[in-house]
């Protein structure tokens, strides 16, 4: 007989994490084969849960093209991202940021505020621990990696 | 001496060796631990000298082409992949998974008896140190684990029922400490170490008693003295111990080696030694109390952990400890008192330092980052070898561990350490790259040392650094499960392959051998994950080709 367990105490969070407490061994290696079959670089970060402390809207264009919020969003990917992604955001787990010609500023901004859980590979959360004005600064340098991309090849 | 006397002591020493024998046989079965059997893999290094040896040898050089795979156990979360070092006892094996799922599963069948998955506080979304763990310890009808979010659980050894849990880490106050290693039991007393060695936090290393829970004591990492630290920067200094420790019960110490200091580049703002970072500790179990310690990185700015394993071997009539350092060094020490008896260089390229006095372990000739200019050092952050664990085989007196040469590329930058986004590393860096070694490339082997010289018997080159923990038995044999999902066996003497499996995802964790209904088994838990490939996926672009996944797979002969 199985036997399992688990806790029962009042901090515990309800969300994600603990939906597939309960997997038989069967959907566990189904969900298992799934998620080890996706590429990553054909799942460009989308968020896994509602977007939380996100409440500023989306900044325009032109501030994600401004020097000074590339360059302060450069100074805070260094310190806080680049030794797992990278410098130029080359390192990491998934293809170089510097391919990344099309992806959608929302969607960055989103996985950095909520982290990303996608298979094996787990970025924290930073929201509530960057700023929000600071995430879209990182997000302006993280865009302006791939603004050479195709104009280079 | 006339020959009746030497007949007489010669009469003596075959008595003593006839007294002596029986021992030494069943030395193999008491190494782990007061009752462990030759079957059994008890504890995290399988006993305390950190061999990571079974004596089991029904597999060896002539059949280790038969082996087949009995089962495979699936935790079901493959987040970090799987890390830890499964143990194994009286035929049952207990591991951890991603996000602390604990098992217990038969050794025979892989048949799952009971699980306990830990519901974790939401603080461990926003971690660093996330989702992963090393390890359970398993003593009086226990098993103990440290958790994401600063508890230290025991769960009943039978049932998997919880009996107590305590927490020791306010995770959310100290930039996302947590425990990640297991635990380690030391008679009555468990002994636990967190993470934060690159955290703006202040570690500590705690006692808990077994049956209850209740801390006993709990040790500073962070010397509070003034010759060490500022009273500023202490606040901030990193420290703690996110490896297991080992408990030599003959000598009733518990040895320990501990963090880096932080910031980890920037020494300017921490003046002082930095006691006891990247240092080695030889703690009284009872009390906390400190009996010696060896500091093998005074004042720190590289990031050079102390962390790693020891490996304890007894030679001419001396106690010794090896221990490798992430700086590329292994000093050899006297276990009873700290004293140095060597050191010698495992990396081959280091920068670092011009050399380190083999007699006392001072550094010579200290080359240190700074924030004028970008500079070469070698090792990296990442070390000589990254923490998963070496084997000693007592057969043949080698040392079997995986290495890698690279470097890192490093400017330090000033920051202010209440400004660090909670569970970014207080690392002070304005530039960081992971580069070749100075006129050469980067590199990675698998090798045979003798580790208290460093004299090599034999390596093996691999394309990617080695990530899981050797095992060494019996047999003859030295299993190694690589960064590409291949494992390895390899004559110990020659290093001769004979048999390799491709089991689909890399080895992040450690190969243990056990017995179950009779049979001799090799278990590999496989499944990559980990922040080390990240780290160095620029330099290693083929990282990000390696797939991840969590499976424990037994193998065993037909």
């Amino acid at each position: 007989m199985t036997r399992r367990f688990s806790e029962r105490s009042s901090h515990i969070n309800s969300g994600t994490t603990f939906r597939v407490v309960w997997l038989n061994a069967a959907l566990a290696l189904a969900f298992s084969l799934a998620s080890t079959a996706a590429p990553a670089e054909e799942n460009p970060g989308k968020p896994p849960a509602a977007i939380e402390g996100s409440t500023a809207a989306a900044p325009g264009e032109d501030d994600l093209k401004n020097p000074e919020w590339i360059q302060a969003g450069k100074t805070r990917f260094v310190q806080a991202c680049a030794y797992c992604h990278g410098t130029r955001g080359e390192a990491g787990k998934t293809r170089s940021f510097e391919t990344r010609e099309a992806w959608d500023p929302q969607v960055i901004h989103d996985t950095i505020a909520n982290g990303r859980v996608n298979g094996p590979n787990v970025m924290p959360s930073w929201s509530g621990s960057i700023p929000d004005d600071m995430i879209w600064k990182i997000v302006a340098y993280i865009k302006s990696l791939s603004a050479g991309y195709k104009a280079g090849r | 001496m006339t020959s009746s006397n030497a007949t007489t002591r010669h009469t003596l020493i075959a008595a003593l060796a006839a007294a002596i024998l029986p021992f030494a046989a069943a030395g193999d079965a008491l190494a782990g631990g007061p009752a462990a059997k030759s079957g059994d893999w008890p504890e995290y290094h399988r006993d305390y000298r950190g061999w990571r040896y079974s004596p089991l040898d029904q597999i060896n050089a002539g059949n280790v082409r038969k082996l087949k795979i009995a089962w495979i156990h699936q935790p079901g979360d493959i987040a970090q992949g799987l890390q830890a070092t499964p143990l194994a006892i009286d035929g049952v094996l207990y591991y951890i998974a991603a996000n602390n799922r604990v098992f217990a599963v038969d050794g025979k069948t892989g048949k799952e008896l009971w699980s306990y998955f830990t519901e974790l506080d939401p603080v461990t979304a926003k971690l660093l140190f996330a989702s992963y763990n090393r390890g359970v310890a398993v003593a009086h009808g226990k098993v103990y684990f440290g958790t994401l979010d600063g508890r230290l659980i025991a769960l009943d050894q039978k049932t998997g029922a919880k009996a107590w849990d305590t927490k020791l880490v306010d995770t959310a106050k100290t930039s996302g400490s947590n425990f990640t290693s297991p635990p380690t039991v030391a008679g009555d007393v468990v002994i636990i170490g967190p993470t934060g060695g690159d955290l703006a936090q202040r570690g500590h290393i705690y006692g808990v008693n077994a049956a209850t829970g209740e801390k006993i004591w709990e040790f500073e990492t962070l010397r509070d003295d003034p010759a060490s630290w500022s009273k500023e920067a202490i606040e901030h200094g990193g420290g703690g111990a996110w490896m297991s420790g080992q408990y030599d019960p003959e000598n009733d110490l518990y040895y320990i080696g501990t963090s880096n200091a932080a910031p980890d580049f920037n020494g300017a703002v921490r003046e002082g030694d930095n006691l006891y970072t990247a240092t080695l500790l030889a703690i009284e179990p009872k009390t906390g109390k400190l009996r010696w310690h060896h500091q093998e990185v005074p004042h720190d700015v590289w990031d050079y952990d102390s962390a790693y394993e020891t490996v304890m071997i007894d030679k001419g009539g001396k106690q010794l400890m090896t221990h490798l350092n992430k700086g590329g060094f292994v000093t050899v020490l006297d276990r009873k008192t700290g004293k140095v008896e060597n050191v010698w260089p495992f990396a081959k390229n280091v920068t670092w330092v011009k050399s380190v006095d083999p007699k006392t372990g001072a550094l010579v000739g200290r080359n240190e980052p700074n924030e004028a200019e970008n500079k070469t050092f070698c090792p990296s952050v990442l070390g000589a070898r990254s923490w998963n664990h070496g084997a000693y085989s007592p057969k043949t007196g080698l040392w079997y561990t995986n290495a890698h040469e690279f470097c890192n590329a490093v400017k330090v930058g000033k920051q202010d350490p209440k400004a660090v986004p909670f569970s970014a590393p207080y690392f002070d860096f304005a530039e960081l790259a992971f580069v070749a070694p100075p006129g050469g490339k980067a590199s990675s082997r698998f090798e045979a040392i003798d580790p208290l010289t460093g004299k090599t018997a034999w390596s093996i080159d691999y394309a990617l650094p080695g990530l899981g923990s050797v095992l060494a038995t019996g047999g003859n044999l030295v299993f190694n499960g690589d960064s590409e999902g291949l494992v390895h066996a390899y004559d110990a003497k020659s290093g001769k392959e004979l048999w390799t499996f491709n089991v689909g995802s890399g080895i992040r964790a450690g190969l243990i051998s056990y017995k179950a209904g009779g049979k001799q088994y090799i278990l590999v838990p496989s499944g990559f994950g980990s922040l080390f490939p990240a780290f160095a996926g620029g330099l290693f672009p083929a990282f990000k080709q390696q797939r991840g996944g969590a499976a424990l797979i037994a193998f065993t002969l037909e």
